[in-house]
This record gives C-alpha cells, sequence and structure tokens, in this order.
C-alpha cells in the first residue's frame, strides 16, 4: 500500500526514503511490499505521512480508494504553486513534530495549552460578524489569555516563547526553491496532535516572519483544524478570502494593537501629521513588524489618513532601522554584536538536520530540551541523534563539551 | 549454565566489527560463537535498516551484511526465528509483547538499540551494544535490560581467548576503529590490545580456558561476565 500513498501524496519513494535516512533500495522494497516495514520505520511513516499504520501495511489496494486514507493536507499540497520542495519540508516538519511530542514525553514536559485557548477562541467566535473582526477579537483573546497584553511594546522577541509553552510547533527554515512563505498545518497523530506553524526564513526579514508566524496562527485556530492546512506564498495578494482577510487581521491586531501602537508614537513624541521616514524606523523597530503592517495598523487606528498609506509603506528606512535595532542587521553583522560566544547562544551551526537529504533547521529551545534530556540520561545518545535528525558523530563534534560527563565504558 | 542460544546485536557494535572485517578475518568472531558455541548472532529489523545506510557510511555494509545473512552469520529475528525458540503455540504472543516492549523502550533509545535490548530481554539472551548511555537511559527509566550487556570489544577479546584471533590482529581492529574515531573501550584507547587487555574486564569468556582480562567485580546484571562452553 505505501506506494499508493505516496503516489497520493505527491512524494516521491527515493526523496522520501533521503530524508527520513533509509536506503531507497530498502525504501522501494518496503514501498512495493517486497519487505516487511519495521514496526518502529511504520509508527513514524504513519505519523509523517498522517495514515493508520494498518492501511500502510495493508497489502490490498482495492480495498482502499485514495480519497478514505489521504489525508486533507497532501491533496493542498499536490497544488500548482507547489514544488517537491515544499512536500519534501512538511514531510519533516512533521517528523519533527513527532520528536517534539517524544520529548515532552519523557520529560514530562508536555504543553497542550493551545487546546483549550483555541476551541475558546473558536467557541467564542461570531461566524456571521466581519471576517476582519473575527480576527481581531481572536488576537485580543490570544493576547489576554497568554499574558502577552501586558505588553506595551512590540512582542516580536516573546510571541514565539509563548506559543512554544502553548504546545505550538514554531518553525522557521529556509526552503530556498519554494514560493511558500508560511504555512500552519497540525502535526501528530490523534489525540497526540499540535498546530504547526511554518515561515520559510529565505530571503526574508525578522519583522515580516513575525507577522507571518502570527498569521499563520490565525490560520491554525481558524482553518487548519478542518482545510488540513493553510499555505500562504511570497507576494500573493489573496486578501479577497475570508480566511485570508481574518488570518491578517488576527496577526496585525495580535502583534500591533492600536493601543500600543499608539503608546509607542507618544513615548517617542511622533507627531502622525508630519511622520518621516526617521518615525517610522522607529515604530518598526520598537513594534517589532516589518513596515507595511505598521502603515496598515496606522490606517486603521486612525493616525494617518488611507490616502497615506501607501506613502508610508514606501518610507526608505533600512538604514536608520540597522542604527535602531540589531534584528535589523543580516546575520553576519547580528553575531558581531553577540561577542565571541554569541555563535554558541544561538547554536549556531549546531541546529540543522543532516540526516536528512534536505536540510532543517531546529528551534534552539527543542535542541536545547534534547541535549538536557540526554545530559539527565532520560534518553540515549542514539535517541538524541534521532531527535536531532543527525548521526551520533555529529551528536559528539557539535555537543561533545557538554556530553562529556556521560558515562563511558 | 547453558549458553545463550542468542545474541541480539546493535548497530553500532557491528558497524565496528563489519567495519574491521579485513582484520578479524571477516566475522570470525561472530562465527565463532555460532559454529563453536552455538550462540546465534542475531539482529531485528531496525538493525537491518540502520546498517542499511548510514551517514558516515552510506550502503557500505549491504553487501557484507547480504553476505553474513545469507551464510546464517547473522540471523534476522522475524517470526519465523522466533518460532524456533519460543514454540509456534506462543509465538503470536510473544512477538507483539517483543514489539510493544520495543516501542516503550525507543521512547528513550533510538530504534535499532530500543528493538535490540527489547527482544534481548523478552528472550532472556545477552544483548551487544557499544552504547553506554543507552544502558543508563533505560535504567534509569526503570526498563529492564539484558544480562548482560556485551561490547564490540567482549567479542574481539573471546575471539583472541579462543584462538579465532590473533593478538597481532585484534590489535590491528583497535587501531583502525581509533583511526575511524569509533568508539574503543578506555582500557584500549591508548594502550595496545595486549596492554589493555590487562585493564578489561571481558562480560564473555571461555569457561574452559585460560581466563584473560582482569577478573569480574560485583557490579550491575548488565555488566556480568558469562562463561561459555565448547559445544
Amino acid at each position: 500500500m505505501l506506494d499508493t500513498i505516496l503516489k497520493a501524496t505527491g512524494l516521491d519513494a527515493h526523496a522520501c526514503a533521503g530524508l527520513l535516512g533509509i536506503n531507497p533500495v530498502v525504501f522501494d522494497e518496503w514501498a512495493a511490499g517486497q519487505r516487511t516495514i519495521p514496526e518502529s520505520y511504520l509508527l513514524l511513516l504513519s505519523d509523517v505521512l498522517g495514515v493508520d499504520p494498518a492501511v500502510i501495511r495493508s497489502s490490498s489496494k482495492r480495498t482502499h480508494r485514495s480519497e478514505e486514507y489521504t489525508p486533507a493536507i497532501w491533496y493542498k499540497l499536490r497544488g500548482e504553486n507547489l514544488v517537491d520542495a515544499d512536500r519534501e519540508s512538511v514531510l519533516l516538519i512533521r517528523q519533527l513534530g513527532r520528536y517534539q511530542n517524544e520529548i515532552e514525553e519523557v520529560t514530562g514536559k508536555k504543553a497542550i495549552g493551545w487546546k483549550l485557548l483555541f476551541e475558546t477562541i473558536r467557541q467564542a467566535n461570531d461566524a456571521q460578524a466581519p471576517p476582519s473582526e473575527q480576527g481581531r477579537r481572536a488576537a485580543r483573546a490570544l493576547r489576554e489569555s497568554t499574558s502577552l497584553s501586558h505588553c506595551a511594546t512590540g512582542i516580536g522577541e516573546v510571541f514565539r516563547g509563548n506559543l512554544r509553552r502553548l504546545g505550538v510547533l514554531v518553525i522557521e527554515s529556509p526552503i530556498p526553491r519554494s514560493r511558500i512563505e508560511g504555512c500552519s498545518f497540525y502535526v501528530g497523530a490523534h489525540p497526540m496532535e499540535r498546530p504547526c506553524v511554518f515561515a520559510n526564513t529565505y530571503e526574508s526579514t525578522w519583522f515580516r516572519r513575525n507577522v507571518v508566524l502570527m498569521h499563520e496562527i490565525g490560520h491554525a485556530i481558524f482553518d487548519a483544524p478542518s482545510s488540513g492546512a493553510s499555505l500562504d506564498f511570497i507576494d500573493s495578494d489573496e486578501t479577497n478570502e475570508l480566511a485570508e482577510q481574518r488570518a491578517q487581521a488576527f496577526a496585525q491586531e495580535a502583534l500591533l494593537p492600536r493601543e500600543v501602537l499608539h503608546h509607542i508614537a507618544q513615548s517617542h513624541g511622533i507627531k502622525w501629521a508630519s511622520l518621516t521616514s526617521d518615525d517610522m524606523a522607529v515604530l518598526v523597530a520598537e513594534t517589532q513588524v516589518e513596515q507595511r503592517t505598521v502603515a496598515r495598523a496606522a490606517v486603521d487606528g486612525g493616525f494617518v489618513p488611507a490616502e497615506r498609506e501607501e506613502a508610508s509603506r514606501n518610507f526608505e528606512i533600512s538604514d536608520r532601522l540597522r542604527q535602531l535595532t540589531e534584528r535589523a542587521l543580516s546575520t553576519a553583522e547580528y553575531l558581531e554584536t553577540l561577542g565571541p560566544d554569541g555563535e554558541q547562544r544561538l547554536m549556531l551551526g549546531m541546529r540543522t538536520a543532516t540526516i536528512p537529504s534536505r536540510p532543517i533547521r531546529l528551534p534552539v529551545p527543542y535542541v536545547r530540551g534534547v541535549v538536557s534530556a540526554l545530559q539527565e540520561k532520560k534518553i540515549s545518545r542514539g535517541k538524541a541523534a534521532e531527535l536531532l535528525m543527525i548521526d551520533k558523530h555529529d551528536l559528539d563534534s557539535r555537543f561533545g563539551e557538554q556530553l562529556q560527563a556521560i558515562a563511558e565504558d | 549454565m547453558a549458553n545463550p542460544r542468542l545474541l541480539l546485536c546493535d548497530t553500532d557494535s557491528l558497524i565496528q566489527l563489519l567495519l574491521t572485517a579485513q582484520h578479524n578475518q571477516n566475522l570470525a568472531p561472530l562465527r565463532v560463537l555460532r559454529d563453536s558455541y552455538g550462540i546465534q548472532p542475531t539482529i531485528v529489523e531496525e538493525v537491518e535498516t540502520e546498517l542499511m545506510w548510514t551517514r558516515r557510511y552510506g550502503s557500505r555494509f549491504v553487501p557484507l551484511l547480504k553476505k553474513a545473512t545469507g551464510s546464517g552469520v547473522i540471523e534476522r529475528l522475524d517470526v519465523t526465528v522466533l518460532g524456533r525458540h519460543v514454540g509456534q503455540a506462543i509465538v503470536k504472543s510473544v512477538h507483539s509483547g517483543f514489539q510493544s516492549l520495543g516501542q516503550q523502550y525507543s521512547k528513550h533509545a533510538d530504534p535499532g538499540e530500543a528493538y535490540t535490548f527489547a527482544a534481548a530481554v523478552t528472550l532472556g539472551v545477552p544483548a551487544l551494544s557499544n552504547d553506554k548511555t543507552a544502558v543508563d537511559a533505560l535504567d534509569y527509566n526503570g526498563m529492564a535490560l539484558p544480562s548482560p550487556v556485551l561490547r564490540a570489544f567482549d567479542i574481539l577479546v573471546f575471539s583472541y581467548q579462543v584462538g579465532a584471533l590473533a593478538e597481532k590482529e585484534c590489535d590491528r581492529v583497535r587501531k583502525e576503529l581509533i583511526q575511524l574515531r569509533e568508539h574503543v573501550p578506555r582500557a584500549f584507547q591508548n594502550a595496545s590490545f595486549a596492554d589493555g587487555l590487562a585493564q578489561f574486564c571481558p562480560r564473555i569468556l571461555d569457561g574452559g580456558m585460560k581466563a584473560v582480562g582482569i577478573a569480574p567485580t560485583p557490579g550491575p546484571a548488565y555488566a556480568a561476565q558469562i562463561l561459555c562452553t565448547r559445544k
């Protein structure tokens, strides 16, 4: 059945084998039913593909039609705008979702706060209200329940941590050949599923990614549970769709509510009537949100007339912004500001998976969690390597110093 | 005490034996266990899958592994093989118990380690594994462990004791593993095979022959020493 399932998902068998670190010949034999899929790999395939293990192992192709077992996400991922890199990245992210569940289970730090929060937001939603109003109300509920509303400044530096504490998988990694800017979907088998939001870091700014990730949270609350996945493309302007309008309003309100914009402008002595490019740079630096969204929020908040929105969006702020915040620096420049141990603190070069044929950069808290579980003897070196999608030699070369205390025989 | 019927082998330790096949006379250590002592080296499907492709060595082990499984030097543990050891009447329940145990172990150890240890515990036979952290993690989390857990060097020392490998060959294996940055027990890291052996407590020996290495001291069951009898 595996070969039929792979065809339905649009994934190539050899690419799939490469991503999961399996000999392609062995994978072909599994797919063709010529070799039994070992139990542990069956469970892994079930999680990453979203198909029941019994169906994968089933030998009869006639008893199942592809619509009966193909998860909705793979239908979405077969779209014209999508390339192999997109499908493969989603497969890897789903694998990471499985591993996140595993590490939380062994460390006893299962985070499921998102369930209650998302459900509360959905239940309180007035489906008759305009989509942007639905998004704004949901964003206010998110800010209040995660104490983000206490911040009178931008939340770009803190919201990822808040979301992760709720159990949301937040991933930022480059997919160079992809047009996907962000997406959201659920990972893990029911009832262990969790929302995952992804932002493509390739040629994108941190300020833009803050908006993208929050936009995807909006989709994860309202759309992904029923549609399988929500995908957003670079330079796409699909704001006419109800779901897009709602997610965009959600992102804007969550990151930049009117009172925060007002407070920041006031505390920096910004006069809206004579807004300058320097002012805009300050607003972007302080709100931690890209210029386009600041300009829109200024109009929506009644600070700037609609006819001046485009001018506000087009202010040249890059030089000034770099003086105001290190978040606007290039990676090399940013590292210089961090000092000699900066690379280590950011775990640079220590977070990219090497087993999959396509690299994926793992979140810092996740990597730290795995290493500390190993130090605390909750998992073995082999398990740590598996969870970090690297081999034991890479594990030793990356974390050798931290692992020296581990017993050797 | 009767010799164990099987030795469940994990990926890392087998990789060391496969890497040094040219120095260990094409898996002579495993052949002697099977032919002279009736101890069948066995792998679970997870280990076979892991050996078929590794990030470091690619598919380098495939030909030798196929040869070893083809000749029966290494046997793959499946329901048929399991049935031979536990009897057809209970094979299904034993197999499902082993799979379920493997799933539990795999929360703390990688698939190869987890299912190898689970099979060894289920069948009450020793395991071959180099990763002390797997033993520690499973032990720390309250999982039963095989007794004993042999290391690749235990097999090497055993082969030396019973005359299957000469000291010179064992030292070549040691040197090559160090060169390849493979794990070598502390006793052998900066000492020749002969000198290292004087500091090493082997976990498997032929009880009818002159002992080598240092004598065992009381310790955990996974570090116990077993004495085998030639068939």
